[in-house]
């Protein structure tokens, strides 16, 4: 049985075509060291760096990028650099890479400030702004949640933590963002963490697009690629592959209106069935619904036994409790214990999320009756 | 000089005309234990040595025999020659650089050996002490450590000064087959683990209720069953689906009886599967009223249905008690790993507690037990662990 896949938030399936086209020419001739000074090497370099001013193409001249190994190591890679001294803000609905990154940092012994959210996950502005005062060193705002879709304006977050205080270093968590969400970073976008492999290409590649005048500190030592700011051999294969993806998939307004429709059907066929936790206001790409009373795990499960795989909002066994996010969403416990997340890629078409909608209301109605 | 591992047992010489039936199968099982590794092993009377090791696997080795039952101790020894001026050598050299209170005892089963076992521990205990004197002196009660020269009639001499605790109990096999009710929890394991350390070979029934429970609690079991194995020389586990039995109780019985009824259906599972594996028993990890299904009245409920033996090796432990066993043999972490075993989905908000068996057999009658028990078994699945 062919499953449909809707947990592209977790990962999508890299896209065959690239992944053969670029396979082809590493073995020809791309396999080279991109640090080699002999021209293969030196072609390999270009190759990188074309894929680099792609990315760069979507940001101001300002921006310059760091590729990485995945989002949590941007991620990381912005935190350690600039959140030293004073207090540092960040939300109580990031994803774990820059939560826990935080939680770090309190442990030794910085000030550091979590933001509540509101039901859908995005952040409370005033709380947020009532956090950020003159001693404010860096702030993290996730672009959008990567469990409830909810988009935070951090153009407009950005400036207003800057009027407050202007030598604050903003930084977003863009992986569930980039390429995905019409966007045009503000100048007060210092730092902007993304991924490769939420984007239909592979995993092992993210990267970190920063302001140049910013000096990042580098979080591994070596031979100084990536302008000493990340040393270790870049991955040639992956950055290439992401690089024919973004290409692939550059038409950001015409996609974002796809998963319009999709998030559309989800809406119009489950409404009777489950509560929706993503708003009208979140990310097409992400759907995240509860069926109060039914622990998503177990949902979870027979939906990948009916063929439609989708992600839990929560890791909702009763021993671990549900997830931090969605109880800093602070959602009823029984809404919170049943929440799963369908996510779309690029490559997701409507017969599937027609087909999915179906079984899963299907599902949730055999279900209910068993533990009636 | 020959380094070797000293095995020795405790409880099979309490055994008389039958001793070497035991003896035997300890031997079997210490060469199903030490299984690709290279190494000698040799019979002396009451006790058995490994020799020709390799250094380097000297760990393993006691590793693997630590979890053997029917060994009580282990020592680690020097077999030479038995001559005086040799055994002072090797004593010497094993005491370097210990510190404390020692005594030296002397075994003297070569009565041809010129000097006295007494005599031969205060000489030796003598050179010891002018040896190191700043690290070492004499305790004859509860010393430290015991330098034991054991003066064997084969004309050769073990030296060693550290016994090593091991299970002690009986050789696995000697006590017949077991039906293990392997749950995923703390207890069972330790059950198991009892059990193999009485002699009896186990084989382990897993009820499982998917899509309520995950895949990821089964691998935790089967996680849990080689953590058993290891010390009941394998296990064959069965893993057995309740989720029918479950949705037809929740959807015919009252909420608070499910987990009895659940638990009479499990006990009928084990008893026709023991009959078919040739087990003689079903094992449990109950504990008197650790939870509502382990009061004297729930027992009693469950075991009704029960056509073998139910033995539960921790009815009268506490559960702090049971909880050190499970550190020491290695299965507390994984028992905690957070999936939920079969019970919990349909866990009633007040299990009743002590049920009366009439009541029980009255409501669980509106179900077709034969029918529900014939279709669990056409899920059963067999893991070799």
């Amino acid at each position: 049985m062919q499953k449909i896949y809707l947990d592209n938030a977790a990962t999508t399936k890299p896209n065959f075509d690239i992944l053969h086209s670029v396979c082809d020419q590493t073995l020809n001739d791309g396999f080279y060291n991109p640090s080699a000074l002999y021209s293969g090497g030196r072609e390999v370099r270009k190759k990188i760096d074309n894929v680099r001013k792609q990315v760069l193409n979507l940001f101001s001249s300002d921006y310059d990028l760091i590729f990485t190994s995945c989002g949590s190591e941007a991620d990381n890679l912005a935190i350690f650099s600039f959140a030293k001294r004073g207090n540092v803000i960040t939300t109580n609905a990031e994803h774990s890479a820059v939560y826990n990154t935080f939680n770090q940092l309190k442990q030794r012994g910085l000030d550091v400030r979590f933001a509540p959210v509101n039901k859908d996950g995005s952040v409370n502005e005033e709380k947020l702004l009532n956090l950020v005062d003159d001693k404010t060193t860096f702030v993290s705002i996730v672009h959008v949640n990567n469990e409830t879709g909810a988009i935070n304006d951090i153009n407009r977050l950005s400036s207003l933590i800057k009027q407050k205080n202007k030598t604050t270093v903003f930084h977003s968590d863009g992986v569930q963002g980039f390429l995905k969400i019409p966007f045009k970073p503000s100048k007060n976008i210092d730092l902007y963490s993304i991924s490769a492999h939420k984007i239909c290409a592979l995993k092992g590649v993210g990267g970190l697009i920063y302001k140049k005048c910013l000096h990042l500190v580098p979080q591994i030592y070596g031979g100084n690629q990536e302008k000493g700011f990340r040393s270790g051999t870049e991955n040639v294969f992956g950055i290439e592959v992401f690089g024919k993806a973004i290409e692939k998939y550059s038409n950001v307004i015409d996609n974002f209106n796809n998963a319009v429709v999709f998030k559309e059907l989800f809406y119009n066929a489950l409404s009777d069935e489950v509560t929706f936790i993503s708003n009208e206001t979140a990310s097409p790409y992400i759907v995240s619904f509860s069926v109060p009373g039914v622990k998503a795990e177990i949902l979870q499960r027979i939906l990948d036994d009916n063929g439609v795989l989708v992600g839990t909002g929560s890791a909702c066994s009763s021993k671990v409790g549900t997830s931090r996010i969605i109880t800093a969403c602070g959602l009823d416990k029984k809404v919170a214990e049943g929440v799963l997340r369908a996510s779309f890629s690029f490559e997701t078409t409507q017969a599937e999320v027609v087909s999915a909608c179906k079984i899963i209301k299907d599902c949730i109605i055999e279900l209910r009756k068993k533990l009636k | 000089m020959n380094k070797v591992i000293i095995i020795r047992y405790c409880e099979i010489y309490l055994k008389k005309k039958n001793r070497g039936y035991f003896e035997r199968m300890l031997a079997d099982n210490v060469k199903h234990s030490l299984k690709g590794i290279s190494y000698k092993f040799v019979h002396i009377p009451s006790r058995y040595l490994i020799e020709n090791f390799d250094d380097d696997d000297y760990d393993e080795i006691i590793n693997r025999l630590q979890k053997v039952s029917g060994i009580h101790t282990l020592s680690f020894a020097y077999r030479i020659k038995s001559d005086k001026d040799e055994i002072f050598k090797i004593a010497l050299s094993l005491c370097e650089g210990k510190k404390g209170t020692f005594k030296v005892e002397t075994n003297r089963a070569d009565k041809t050996f010129p000097i006295r076992s007494v005599d031969f521990s205060r000489e030796l205990g003598a050179e010891l002490l002018a040896r190191y004197n700043k690290n070492l002196s004499v305790k004859i009660k509860n010393p430290d450590f015991v330098v034991s020269i054991d003066i064997r009639e084969s004309g050769d001499t073990l030296v060693y000064t550290d016994v090593i605790k091991c299970m002690s109990g009986m050789p696995v096999g000697s006590a017949g087959k077991g039906l293990l009710l392997l749950s995923g929890g703390i207890d069972s394991p330790v059950a198991g683990y009892y059990m193999a350390k009485r002699g009896m070979r186990l084989k382990a029934l897993h009820f499982h209720s998917y899509p309520y429970t995950s895949e990821a609690a089964k691998e935790k079991v089967i996680e849990l069953a080689k953590a058993v194995s290891a010390y009941s020389g394998g296990i064959d586990l069965y893993v057995v689906s309740v989720t029918e039995i479950q949705e037809a109780i929740h959807e015919k019985c009252p909420e608070d009886y499910m987990i009895t009824i659940l638990r009479r259906f499990m006990m009928r599972i084990a008893s026709k599967l023991a009959e078919q594996v040739e087990a003689q028993a079903i094992i449990t990890g109950e504990s008197l009223g650790q939870v509502a299904s382990q009061t004297i009245e729930s027992l009693t409920t469950s075991n009704a249905v029960a056509t073998l033996p139910v033995l539960r090796p921790l009815i009268a432990f506490d559960k702090l008690d049971i909880i050190a066993v499970a550190e020491k043999i290695n299965t507390f972490d994984t028992s905690i790993l957070p999936y939920e075993d079969c019970c919990t989905v349909f866990l009633p908000k007040f299990p009743v507690i002590k049920p009366k068996l009439e009541k029980v057999e009255k409501i669980e009658s509106v179900l077709d037990i034969d029918a529900l028990i014939d279709n669990a078994f056409k899920t059963i699945e067999k893991i070799s662990v």
